[in-house]
């Protein structure tokens, strides 16, 4: 029970708020309730993002294949990295590492719109938390807000972009330009650490206020312009209790993905690679286990994204009361 | 009984000061028969104007057979004097300067720096002020003046010498390039009007005589005479003096300055540095304690020397620390220490009593230079454990000491022959006291390194000046060897330019960096490849010793190379160091067939017996040992070439080794039998670093796609965590 009441689950397909704001551990509380009830949401989300990263990694792993699969370099390649192939593939295959990164950098250019498609139907998905999870229903909801989601993307661009230019490349080059013969290295350091934190404080409030617009969006239907300046000045509002609901679910997926790369035995997994000899059953139950192991991680990774959401979407929603119905909301986004 | 007492006391004191003075004392004996060079100068640091104002007495001997018309003398500092200098020249490879770019910011007339000669005559003799004048040899620049000829009135005769009274001003730049000031931190090198070398006919190839002075060129280093220098040095007494050489004296002057007296025999330069922000620290290297019995005999045994020779000396060891970096004054000494024992162990002990090391304030721009007795490192203040920082630079600096400093190769003309060793020999030392460096940082389960040398553009921000945080003793490491970590920077540049080559006259900065560093390096190590580890520490103990304080070429290397191993290794510097073909062996194709029986027409008995193909197919399938003949052929992709081994490998685990002689374009291998070739691999041992493609050097028959599939399944994981981080932008 929360200081400052309960939020329920309702019978119909919006949140009740039974009484007043939300403390910030009670709202992630009950973020961490909702993804539990729509799990379809974090399936969506980490299978279109997986399906981009398998196209985006497809050229290097023909190139891989091409140009190793017939040496005997493949068994270095295969119990661990070899700086030598790398020089080897770079030297002998004149712009393909470039092509490959413009490909990925186009998958993840293409990964920007799909998201912020994706996010609406997310979003809506914790209105209809007592229907039973339907694809057509979800893109349905994607599509109803997918042009005020767009173009909320294209704002928090603009907004990432001025981070980097004006704090970031702005403060961050007078910073060097003032340091330059500085001839204490410590200081130059401490001096260089604190833009680079502000940058991040920055960038995270930028996707706060974001996030907290996406939910606005979705839950009241309001146009991007306005729910981007309605989230502006809620999260300015509530500072300190929007960062901690946005930020501790975040950071649990962050840390899934230090845990991952502490613990992952790449050792055994080599060693085991290593003692069977080209394909094998062996080969394929250890590399089948560590891409489920990996896909397991980025699993999580997307529940504490929904996670994060679902706690800001519950926060918003204690300081609002009842969302309107989703047909209004859609009606308005026609309009 | 009471003064007796003290009698005692004071006589034992007396003694343990002599003794303690005789542990510091100066016990370097000369080496060398005829110095060119002897300097007794006397110079004072302004610090308000940057300037220092000297007078020298130069002695100078004319060791060969030719009667010397004219002098040469070096001003390196008017390279700084303005844009229109040879060294500052606006050309293609000065825009790759990123520190010139910089310093043209800073506003003022302070940051330029320039030299003249005030007055210089013979000593008792004429005035030759009024007979100087500009030259510029290499590239007709009338704007640069860093090189002065003066013609003499009186010939100097063979055999003969000359002594000089020269006064001179030197304005020190704002530093970007090795020499000048920043703030109150000197680094005072190539800082007086310095001779030129007089090379007589027969030295260094040469039939006819002539003076060798080159311009100061951006990337290339210096050339000089061994001598001695007496140096008195003043500036203010609260700065902390590191010089060339051995403090012999010290006096505090009644206007707030200091004298300090360096001096040092045997040496082709001198450089000092001030500053007072220094922290020193002295320790002696105790070579009885650093190096082990069983070593010293196990390099008696490598190198077929009595242990007497193996032997060191002790040296006394000055530290010039910043105080923020007071947490690597154990790294600094550890790794000097390192130096002296190993490069000692090698190529002969470190001949001098002293050795300075400088660490440089952050962006001075002096960090990894070296001059005599004296060099300068440079770390960041935070360095990982195993990053080789500082250890990397200095022991790479300190092996200056031996390449360029004992053996005084040209390095305006030759700059690999310095630059080339110390990198070679560095690689040892690290290898041998540190083992392999780790790279921790990756992006997507590659090294930052890798991908730096790669130069795919990463994105600096947005944590510029964060990089450096050592995070790595977290994650696993990957080894990245000391022998090959230039080979993808040479690889980008192989074919600009041959090795052996002036050094202004490269391609551009990076052609001069892969030739003078890092393909040499890789060139020795093939050689010790081919040679052996013990002949090629013979050859490299014999050209070190053979050349201490004399002036080598790459021929003279050559010799020694093939005198003491007794091979005519002439081939190999022709093709990798005298041209910029690319090595490359590849196992081209593995061919198996099975062997039919007859198939056609035969004369058998006087007739035509005619065997089907059908037949031969359907008794080879019935036949339960089945033959077949294999083919592996091998080709030279490269336009080098090098004497290989090859590797054949076939079914039953058995293997062929073959060797060929790899001149031809390509060669093949063929073999009947029972069993079929599985794999081939070219150069097994690896002995061609510079091989461009170690990937063709094998082939299997089988084609492997589990190495892909797991490098795959990393991608995905990464990229989907990079897609991960774009929709915290959507």
């Amino acid at each position: 029970m929360s200081r400052y009441g309960t939020l329920k689950l309702g019978q119909e397909n919006n949140l009740e708020i039974e009484s007043a704001r939300l403390s910030a551990r009670a709202a992630i509380r009950q973020g961490f309730r909702l993804v539990r009830r729509a799990p379809s949401a974090v399936w969506v989300l980490f299978v279109a993002n997986m399906l981009l990263a398998v196209v985006a990694g497809l050229p290097i792993y023909h190139g891989m294949l091409q140009f190793t699969s017939h040496s005997l370099m493949s068994r270095n390649l295969l119990t661990g990295y070899s700086v030598d192939w790398l020089a080897d593939f770079a030297f002998n295959n004149p712009g393909s590492l470039e092509h490959y990164a413009q490909f990925i950098v186009v998958m993840g250019l293409l990964a920007l719109p799909v998201n912020a498609i994706l996010a609406g139907g997310v979003l809506a998905r914790f209105q209809r938390l007592q229907e039973r999870f339907r694809l057509r229903t979800f893109f349905r909801d994607c599509g109803r807000h997918t042009w005020r989601m767009l173009w909320l993307m294209v704002m928090a661009l603009i907004c990432y972009w001025a981070v980097f230019r004006f704090v970031n490349a702005g403060l961050g080059g007078l910073v060097d330009q003032t340091t330059l013969y500085w001839m204490n290295d410590r200081s130059v350091f401490a001096a260089h650490l604190g833009v680079d934190l502000l940058v991040i404080l920055l960038l995270v409030f930028v996707n706060m206020v974001i996030e907290f617009a996406q939910i606005r969006i979705v839950y009241d239907g309001s146009g991007f312009l306005e729910a981007f300046l309605a989230a502006l000045g809620f999260s300015i509002g509530r500072l300190p209790r929007a960062i901690v609901v946005y930020a501790i679910p975040s950071l649990c997926g962050l840390a899934l993905l230090g845990i991952y790369r502490l613990v992952t035995p790449w050792h055994i997994i080599h060693a085991a690679l290593g003692d069977s000899a080209g394909p094998s059953y062996e080969a394929a139950f250890v590399l089948g286990i560590l891409f489920v192991g990996q896909q397991l991680v980025m699993f999580g990774r997307y529940y504490f994204r929904v996670a994060t959401w679902a706690s800001e979407w519950s926060y918003f929603a204690s300081t609002r009361g009842p969302a309107s119905p989703t047909e209004t909301s859609g009606k308005r986004a026609a309009a | 009984m009471r003064q007796s007492w003290r009698v005692l006391v004071g006589s034992l004191v007396a003694c343990l000061t002599a003794i303690a003075s005789l542990a510091t004392a100066q016990t370097y004996q000369s080496r060398i028969e005829h110095p060119i060079v002897h300097y007794k100068m006397s110079a004072s640091l302004y610090p308000g104007t940057k300037t220092v104002k000297g007078h020298y007495v130069l002695t100078w001997w004319n060791h060969t057979d030719d009667a010397i018309r004219d002098l040469y003398f070096h001003l390196y500092l008017n390279a700084f004097k303005n844009l229109d200098s040879t060294f500052m020249r606006r050309d293609p490879i000065a825009r790759e300067h990123d520190s010139l770019t910089d310093w043209l910011t800073i506003p003022g007339k302070e940051k330029w720096g320039w030299e003249q000669i005030d007055r210089i005559q013979i000593v008792n003799g004429s005035d030759l002020t009024p007979l100087i004048t500009y030259v510029h040899p290499d590239d007709n620049n009338a704007d640069d003046r860093t090189v002065v000829r003066i013609q003499l009135p009186q010939p100097i005769p063979p055999k003969g010498s000359i002594e000089l009274s020269v006064d001179f001003t030197s304005k020190l730049p704002r530093v970007f390039a090795r020499t000048g000031y920043d703030g109150d931190y000197y680094l005072v090198s190539q800082w007086f009007p310095k001779i030129g070398v007089y090379e007589g006919p027969g030295e260094r190839g040469l039939t006819t005589g002539g003076w060798n002075c080159h311009q100061f060129h951006r990337y290339t280093e210096f050339y000089a005479d061994y001598g001695s220098y007496d140096v008195d040095l003043t500036l203010p007494s609260d700065y902390i003096v590191g010089a060339t050489g051995f403090g012999r004296s010290e006096k505090k002057d009644p206007d707030g300055t200091a004298t300090y007296n360096f001096y040092q025999q045997d040496v082709h330069d001198f450089a000092w540095t001030a500053s007072p922000g220094f922290k020193k620290v002295t320790r002696t290297f105790d070579w009885g304690k650093e190096v082990r019995g069983d070593e010293v005999a196990r390099w008696s045994e490598i190198l077929s020397l009595p242990a007497s020779e193996i032997a060191l000396r002790n040296v006394s060891v000055t530290l010039l620390l910043q105080p923020y970096h007071r947490n690597l004054e154990g790294r600094y000494f550890r790794a000097v220490f390192n130096g002296l024992k190993y490069y000692g162990l090698r190529f002969g002990a470190y001949p001098y009593d002293t050795l300075t090391v400088v660490d440089p304030p952050h962006n001075s721009y002096t960090s990894g230079m070296e001059y005599p007795t004296l060099f300068v490192a440079g770390s960041t203040f935070w360095p990982g454990k195993h990053e080789f920082q500082p250890e990397g630079v200095t022991i790479h600096e300190f092996g200056h000491q031996f390449w360029y400093g004992l053996v005084g190769n040209n390095e305006f003309e030759e700059p690999w022959l310095d630059e080339g060793f110390v990198t070679y020999s560095t690689a040892k030392v690290l290898e041998t006291a540190y083992g392999s460096p780790c790279s921790y940082l990756r992006v997507m389960g590659i090294p930052i390194q890798a991908y730096g040398w790669l130069q795919v553009p990463l994105p600096k921000f947005p944590f510029v000046g964060v990089e450096s945080i050592p995070v790595g003793p977290y994650f696993s490491c990957v080894k990245l060897p000391e022998a090959t970590s230039g080979r993808s920077l040479y690889l980008q540049h192989a074919t600009d330019d041959d090795l052996v080559r002036n050094g202004w006259e490269y391609r551009s900065r990076l052609s001069y960096v892969v030739n003078s560093y890092m393909r040499p390096g890789l060139n020795l190590d093939t050689l010790d490849h081919y040679l052996g580890p013990a002949v090629m520490a013979r050859v490299m103990r014999s050209y070190q010793q053979e050349w201490r304080y004399r002036h080598p070429t790459t021929r003279d290397f050559i010799d020694v190379v093939n005198s003491v191993s007794g091979r005519d290794m002439d081939w190999f510097f022709q093709q990798f160091f005298y041209n910029s073909n690319l090595v490359d062996y590849a196992v081209a194709s593995i061919w198996n067939e099975p062997l039919y029986g007859h198939t056609g027409i035969y004369d058998e008995g006087g007739k035509k017996a005619y065997y089907s193909r059908k037949d031969a197919v359907e008794e080879y399938q019935q036949d339960r040992q089945k033959q077949y003949r294999s083919t592996v052929t091998v080709r030279r992709l490269g336009g080098a070439s090098a004497p290989v081994d090859i590797d054949v490998r076939f079914d039953n685990g058995q293997v062929a080794h073959e060797q060929w002689d790899g001149k031809y374009r390509w060669t093949k291998f063929s073999y009947a039998g029972q069993h079929k070739v599985v794999s081939a691999v070219v150069d097994r041992s690896r002995k061609l670093l510079l091989d461009s493609d170690y990937t063709n050097n094998s082939r299997t028959v089988k084609a492997d796609s589990v190495f892909a599939v797991k490098w795959y399944i990393r991608w995905i994981f990464w990229i989907e965590n990079l897609f991960f981080a774009a929709g915290f932008f959507s």
